[in-house]
This record gives C-alpha cells, structure tokens and sequence, in this order.
C-alpha cells in the first residue's frame, strides 16, 4: 500500500536496510529477525549481504592482529575437514 | 584452514565467553565455509570478506539464539593509528583493509569512533548512543553513513 505521498516503497526499503545494518552489527530481536526474513523474501533482489560485507572490511582495517591457531582447535579441524581439502572426514583409507 | 584459521579464532574469540566456546564457534564457522564455498564469487570481495562475513554472520546468530548480548573489546585508538596494509596475513587481506582503512580515515573523527565502537568493539546502537551522549537516530544514520562509504571504496578495489 501506498501513501498519499507515494513514500511505501521508500520507507520499506529504508526499514531493510536498517535491519540488515543491524543485523550486520548486532544480535537482532526475534520478531526484528522474523520481520528481516519475510521482507528479504518479499525482495528476492535485495543484496542482503552488502552490509555484512562492509562491516566485515572495517573488522580487517581495523581489528588487532589475528592470534595463532591453538593446536586442539587444528586438531578438530583437520579431522572434520573434508578430504578434498586435506582434512581426514569422508576419507577411506585402505 | 592455514590462511584464514587465525582470522577466524580471533574473531570467535572476541565474540564468545571462554577458548571452549570459541573452539566450538570456530569449528561451525570452517563447516560453513567448507559448506559455503562454492557460493564465493571473487567480483563480490576478496576471500578475506567472505570468510569475516561468514565468521561474523555465525557468531552473531549464535549470540542471538543464546539471547546473549557481545561482549565489549576495547578498541585501541593507539593500535588502530598505527596499524599498516603489511599486518594482514595476506596479500588480499592487505588489499581491501587498506582499502576500508582509506575509507574510515576519510570519515569524520565521531563517525569513525560509532563504526570502530559497533564493529571492533562489538558494541550495539544503543551503547553506543549511550556511550557517546548521541541521540540513537544520529548513531544509526553515522552507522549508515559510514558502512556506505566503505562499501564505495571496497567496490572500486573490487571493480579493478
């Protein structure tokens, strides 16, 4: 439905791309999330990885050099890696 | 798993209680990316992006699903002005984090603060409104405004 100043479509728009900032930054609260889905459903087209995508370039300008890895954690990933990555998961030896 | 691990922990590691719960965050994390990977498009971002975006998608579902709120990091003002291209790990990490640094040194001071304050600091609008004595409004149009530009400067370095 439209207003009588044609402004629908525009206060949509502006709402999703509030919730997917957000989203991008923040937990959202269960209906915010249930109200995010169902308008990404209604806007097949929407990119709705774009903010995520920015937030996710600021993390790497700006956040502290990563720590290493520790050893268990590798322990777990090699095993659960698939194999066409050289992890052992799916692997049948013999 | 040997490029991104340490991104990847680091992250789990800002974004959850104890190394326990940031091993378990970090492990869903790799399947969804081994899960995922057929989905990256290299003229959508580097594979660093992807992969933050993911890593950060999970662990802020996870928080939401727990009910959980972030945790706060101090960001630190001192590192972040000292920070060059060469600490990424790699090459194309180097690339769009130097492109997103030339994107928040372009915005202004309190703006910059608002993003490094949601983003690295992984505080919400609203403790960020609260912490700064900005109206919450003003904090979500800077949040906006600032995303905005650095989505135009990442999308040149992409369109090159």
């Amino acid at each position: 439905m439209t207003d009588t100043h044609g402004n629908t479509a525009g206060r949509s728009d502006e709402e999703l791309n509030e919730l997917l900032i957000r989203r991008a930054i923040e937990p959202l609260a269960p209906v915010e999330h249930a109200r995010l889905r169902q308008m990404l459903s209604d806007s097949p087209d929407a990119d709705a990885d774009m903010w995520d995508r920015a937030a996710a370039a600021v993390y790497l300008a700006a956040a502290p050099v990563p720590e290493e890895i520790p050893d268990s954690l590798r322990a777990r990933l090699e095993r659960a890696a698939p194999a066409s990555i050289g992890g052992t998961s799916n692997r049948r030896d013999g | 798993m040997d490029s991104y691990g340490s991104l990847v922990w680091s992250l789990a590691r800002r974004f959850t209680g104890s190394a326990a719960d940031a091993e378990d965050a970090a492990q869903e994390i790799f399947l969804e990316i081994w899960k995922s990977a057929s989905r990256y498009e290299a003229a959508r971002g580097s594979e660093a992006v992807f992969i933050t975006t993911i890593a950060r998608r999970r662990l802020i579902d996870r928080m939401r699903a727990a009910g959980r709120r972030p945790q706060h990091v101090e960001y630190d003002e001192e590192q972040f002005r000292s920070w060059e291209p060469e600490q990424a790990d790699a090459g194309e990490v180097a690339v769009e984090a130097a492109a997103a640094r030339r994107a928040l040194d372009q915005l202004k001071p309190d703006q910059r603060e608002i993003l490094l304050m949601g983003i690295v600091g992984s505080m919400t609008h609203s403790e960020i409104a609260a912490a700064t004595g900005k109206p919450l409004g003003t904090v979500k149009t800077q949040m906006r405004r600032g995303l905005q530009k650095v989505r135009a400067l990442i999308e040149e370095v992409d369109d090159d």
